[in-house]
Formats: C-alpha cells, sequence, structure tokens
C-alpha cells in the first residue's frame, strides 16, 4: 500500500465504506504514514466541522407571506400554461422528437387567430421569435415554421374554410386572403429536391427523415417544405381551452377528426390520421454548424441544437417546461449529441449568452454533462445495475 | 420513463438518464409527503400551506448555506414555493416530494448566485482576515460540543462560499442535510459517481480553505 492507493480509496475510507481487508490495510499504511495520517485527519476534522455547523432559524411567515402571494395571483398560469395543460399528453412521452414539436407549433398556428398572446405562444412552441403574431406562409419571419394545412383529414375543423377546392392548402391565419401557401413562396423554378447541403431535415416522430422539397424564393431565401402527419394531441374537448372562440372550435373538431371520440384517452394518434404541410423559411445563420459536417441533419437531435443555438431562450422556455424526468432526458441526449459533434462547450456559450434565466440554468444542466461525459463519469459504476442503498443518514 | 423505484427506497440503476430505460420496472416510491400532495393537485390550498410547513425549514437551511446570508435565503424560500405551486402539477411520483422541492430550490439557488456581488466581497474580506491570523478562535474549543462558536462556523460558512456551487451544492446536501447520494443525484439532475466525486473534491477544498483551525481541532476517532 502506498500513497497513490490510499488517496485513492480516501472517500470510501471516510465513509465507511471499505471492505474489511481494504480497510485493514489502509490502516496499516496511516500507521506507517504520517503524511497520509494527517491528510485523513484534517478530511475527518473538515467533515465535522460542517456537520456541527449550527442550525440557521428559519424566518416566520415564509408559509403565511407564500399563501399571500399565492392569493393575489401570482402563480396564477398564463395562457401557454393553460393550453399546454390542456393538451396534457402532448408532452408526456420521455423524449419527444422535434415532428412532435411542429406538431405542437401547428396547434399553436391554429390557436393564434384568436389569441392576443398568440405570438408569445408562438414563439414559444416553435422556437421562433417572430415579429407578427400572425403567420402567414408567405410572409413567415426567417426561422418561423408556417403551418400550412393539407385538404386530408382536417376540413370539418375549418368550418366555412373547409369548402376549398382540393389541391388548394389553407392557411390557418390567412385572415381572409386567398393564399396558395407554399406555391405562392415557390414561384421561382429554381425549386429542387432535397439537397442533403441544406442544413435543415425535418424529422418523422420516430426519426426518419422525411420526404421534403427546398425551394428557393426570388429573395434568394432558402424553404423547406414537407409533409407532417401524427398530430400527438388529445382532450379535444379541452383543446381550445384559453383561446376561445373560433380557434377552440377549429382545435376541437381537428382534434376529433383525428383522434377519434371526444372521450379517447390517448395521447397517441396513429401517423395515417391526419397530416399537414409544413414549411419553414431557413436563415443562413439558422442552423450553425448544420451546413456542414457529414453527420449534419442526420440525427433529429441536430434539429434541436440548431435551435437551441438560434434561439436559446426559447428553447430553454420549452425545455423547461417539461417535467424533471424528461428534462434530464433532454439534456443527456442533447448533450450526448453536441458532445459527438465537438458542439456542447458552444451550447452551454450559447445558453449562457442569452441573458436569460432559463437559458442559464440550463446551461449549467449542460454544463455539468460535459464536465462528467469528459471525466468518463457518466459510464461509472453507479450507472450498472448495482443495487443502491437510499437510506437516510442522520448527521446529528 | 422508468423510474426503478423498489419499495422501501431501494434504488436499482442509478441516476443515469442513458441506462434508466434499460432497468427495471417502476415502483411508485413510499412517499410522506404523497396524501398532502394529492389533496393539493386536487384543489386544496390549505394542503400546500400544510407542505410549505413541513418543507420550509430545509429549504431555508439549504439556500442559506447556498447564499451565505438571511435575505436572499428568505427571499429564495419564498421564491421556491411559488414554483413549486406555479409547476407543481407537472410532479408525479417518480420521486419523493421532497426530492422535488431540493431540485427546484437548488434551481433557484443557482440562478440567484450569478447577480451576486456582495456575499463574494464578504468572503474576501473574510478571508483576508484568516490569512492575516486574525480572528481565529481563542480558546479551544469543547469537543463535546455539537454547534460550532459564531466565529469558528463563520471560517466554515466563509469556506464553504469559496467552492463553486457544482461543488458546494452536493457537499451541503450530504454533510449538512443528511441526503443520500442517491437523492442528491436526483435532486442536482446528475449521476451518483458525480456526486460522490463532487463531495470528496469539495471536502478537500474545503480541507484547504480551513487548515489553520484544523491543527487546533481535536483528532476524530472512528468517524
Amino acid at each position: 500500500m502506498n500513497h497513490a492507493v490510499v488517496t485513492e480509496h480516501l472517500a470510501d475510507y471516510l465513509e465507511g465504506d471499505l471492505e474489511l481487508d481494504v480497510r485493514a490495510l489502509v490502516d496499516a499504511h496511516l500507521d506507517a504514514c504520517e503524511d497520509c495520517a494527517r491528510e485523513v485527519r484534517e478530511m475527518q476534522q473538515t467533515i465535522r466541522l460542517l456537520r456541527a455547523l449550527p442550525e440557521p432559524e428559519v424566518p416566520p411567515m415564509i408559509a403565511a407571506n407564500v399563501m399571500r402571494r399565492i392569493r393575489a395571483g401570482e402563480t396564477r398560469p398564463g395562457l401557454i400554461e393553460r393550453i399546454q395543460r390542456a393538451v396534457g399528453g402532448v408532452l408526456e412521452p420521455s423524449f419527444v422528437l422535434p415532428a412532435a414539436a411542429v406538431a405542437v407549433a401547428g396547434l399553436a398556428v391554429v390557436l393564434v387567430q384568436r389569441s392576443d398572446s398568440g405570438r408569445d405562444l408562438f414563439a414559444f412552441a416553435t422556437g421562433a421569435a417572430g415579429p407578427e403574431p400572425v403567420v402567414v406562409a408567405h410572409e413567415a419571419a426567417v426561422g418561423e415554421e408556417a403551418l400550412v394545412m393539407a385538404e386530408r383529414g382536417i376540413e370539418r375543423g375549418f368550418g366555412a374554410s373547409a369548402a376549398r377546392e382540393p389541391g388548394t392548402r389553407v392557411d390557418s391565419a390567412s385572415r381572409g386572403r386567398d393564399v396558395r401557401g407554399v406555391d405562392a413562396i415557390a414561384a421561382t423554378p429554381s425549386s429542387r429536391a432535397h439537397d442533403p447541403s441544406v442544413p435543415f431535415a425535418p424529422m418523422s416522430e420516430r426519426g426518419e427523415r422525411l420526404a421534403s422539397t427546398v425551394h428557393v424564393t426570388r429573395d434568394g431565401a432558402t424553404v423547406v417544405t414537407w409533409e407532417q402527419s401524427a398530430w400527438p394531441w388529445s382532450h379535444p374537448a379541452r383543446a381550445g381551452d384559453g383561446a376561445g372562440g373560433r380557434a377552440g372550435v377549429l382545435a376541437q373538431g381537428f382534434a376529433s377528426e383525428v383522434a377519434g371520440p371526444a372521450t379517447r384517452p390517448s395521447n397517441r394518434v396513429p401517423g395515417e390520421l391526419a397530416s399537414a404541410t409544413v414549411s419553414r423559411r431557413l436563415a443562413p445563420g439558422d442552423a450553425r454548424g448544420f451546413a456542414h459536417g457529414d453527420t449534419g441533419g442526420e440525427d433529429p437531435r441536430d434539429v434541436w441544437l440548431a435551435r437551441a443555438f438560434g434561439h436559446p431562450a426559447d428553447f430553454a422556455r420549452f425545455i423547461a417546461q417539461h417535467n424533471l424526468a424528461e428534462q434530464e432526458l433532454w439534456v443527456a441526449r442533447l448533450s450526448e449529441r453536441a458532445m459527438a459533434r465537438g458542439l456542447l462547450g458552444d451550447l452551454v456559450e450559447a445558453l449562457r449568452g442569452a441573458g436569460d434565466e432559463k437559458a442559464a440554468w440550463l446551461a449549467d444542466d449542460f454544463a455539468a454533462q460535459e464536465r462528467t461525459r469528459a471525466a468518463g463519469d457518466l459510464d461509472d459504476r453507479s450507472a450498472g445495475s448495482a443495487v443502491i442503498g437510499l437510506e437516510t443518514r442522520t448527521n446529528r | 420513463m422508468n423510474y426503478e423505484f423498489v419499495e422501501r427506497g431501494t434504488m436499482v440503476g442509478g441516476t443515469n438518464p442513458l441506462v434508466r430505460e434499460h432497468a427495471a420496472p417502476r415502483v411508485v416510491v413510499e412517499d410522506p409527503d404523497r396524501e398532502l400532495v394529492a389533496r393539493w393537485q386536487a384543489g386544496d390550498e390549505k394542503a400546500f400551506e400544510e407542505l410549505i410547513e413541513r418543507h420550509q425549514q430545509r429549504v431555508y437551511r439549504l439556500l442559506y448555506r447556498m447564499m451565505g446570508n438571511r435575505e436572499d435565503a428568505e427571499d429564495l424560500t419564498q421564491e421556491t414555493f411559488l414554483s413549486l405551486h406555479r409547476h407543481g402539477h407537472r410532479f408525479r411520483s417518480e420521486s419523493r416530494f421532497s426530492t422535488f422541492i431540493y431540485r427546484v430550490a437548488a434551481n433557484a439557488a443557482l440562478n440567484r448566485r450569478r447577480a451576486l456581488g456582495r456575499g463574494r466581497a464578504r468572503v474576501e474580506k473574510l478571508k483576508t482576515r484568516n490569512d492575516a491570523g486574525d480572528d481565529l478562535p481563542s480558546s479551544p474549543r469543547d469537543p463535546e460540543d455539537s454547534t460550532l462558536g459564531g466565529e469558528l462556523s463563520e471560517h466554515v460558512r466563509a469556506a464553504l462560499a469559496t467552492l463553486s456551487p457544482a461543488l458546494r451544492m452536493p457537499v451541503i446536501l450530504y454533510d449538512i442535510e443528511g441526503l443520500a447520494y442517491g437523492e442528491i443525484a436526483k435532486a442536482l439532475g446528475v449521476a451518483e459517481g458525480t456526486v460522490k466525486s463532487r463531495i470528496h473534491r469539495a471536502r478537500q477544498a474545503l480541507r484547504e480553505e480551513l487548515k489553520g483551525l484544523l491543527a487546533a481541532e481535536p483528532a476524530i476517532e472512528g468517524n
């Protein structure tokens, strides 16, 4: 037994977690080595000092003050949260891939029509910070995803507007104008099949790459268009909560169309039940780092990473509204991907630099992953199938 | 998601989210707060008040250790419970409610510290005095005494404040609050092995900070 071995076992020695034979070896070394003995002694003293810190006195009235603030409405949910609650199951799966969120964005666009807070909602759901609450396909700002409803499966929801002729795409936010959807955008002859160099690849919920077309508009912007199916929301009777008006009816009709009877509790809708066409207008820098490298766009997580770089604050809000376990999964999976592509450090910086509380908090989570992955900690013993006692110790 | 709690709180599979999905089927964890939480989630505000009464002490203690002053600790304690109230409908009994609270409180502390300048200044001042040899306890403490004297504990607090929050939080939760590794891992969202190694690193850093005091402390036998 030498210094290095004692150092290696020190933490477990201090906790009394060593096997008896190893412990005996460490003890024998400590008897002979004054340096190591002093280190152990000082560590024990440090621990003892920590455990002997006096308890602070808890100020009175905390509960009363909190309850007063609750009654004053400080915790009342805003529109976004009410809608999230209403659609409940949408974000329930342990790891929602981008396509599902695109579907949520679709819902947002539908609701936006009658909602003053629609802009927030849209920005929240899509990660875009559009200047306009209403999204019109051919006016979609860079980074926004304009939802253009396909005729299949949704006419009922649109009521009067459903009477459009086949082939006409209904823009949910057309404000009465006759918008011809993506065709209006793609009025140039430069349309072409999807080109892998374009830094955006729509993915299905299962992570399959979806067929898409790329258009270049007259002003030189790139627009990717794809067919999106599988609308993962349910609770049709409540889908319009918080939005009211026609939007509520829209969402209801839509949901019952795709989800079947209103009482059906499922929060998953088979993909063939409905579809919509989604177009996304890309900014040159929107998908930072994704135009290069052979892995770009092949993994569904890349879309999320691009979003994190492009709109860190909105991305953080999106992550933060999951339950804690889901948040962990998101961070774990995304950091794994970012690490593989050498972007994790940049991602942490982008989040930190957003000047947003939630983004900063998320940055911490990613930074922790960065450190633990760098140290190989994530493959450590605790990750295996060892049974770990969860007893609560008492220090006092 | 699969949580691998077995009854009586034994956990299988650690806290690494990457391996959870391969692990054993989930059993809902035993939670002394479950009934109150259920009542609150069903709309009973009185139950929430009881939850505050029940947990305010540990939340305040943690935040006080993290922030180093009463004003911030009290402020953040209120924020923690408001945040719980705002988002608690998402809490499901995958973990103990108390662990969930720690996570919310820990996030509150980590978010707040960035805005703090004065805590750092206070630490620097204390450190200078410490280095100059002032301020050491004038008489050896009674080894039987379970709590530290005012000055000594001020030194320990100052030493804690020199740690990065990523090290400070786990050592506070483990050595001062008495949580087990698994609970800390859940509360902080990191792997259990990470928790262990951070605690050890934190203690080593504290030992360096407190070296001047340790010589005066009696040795402890047998831990």
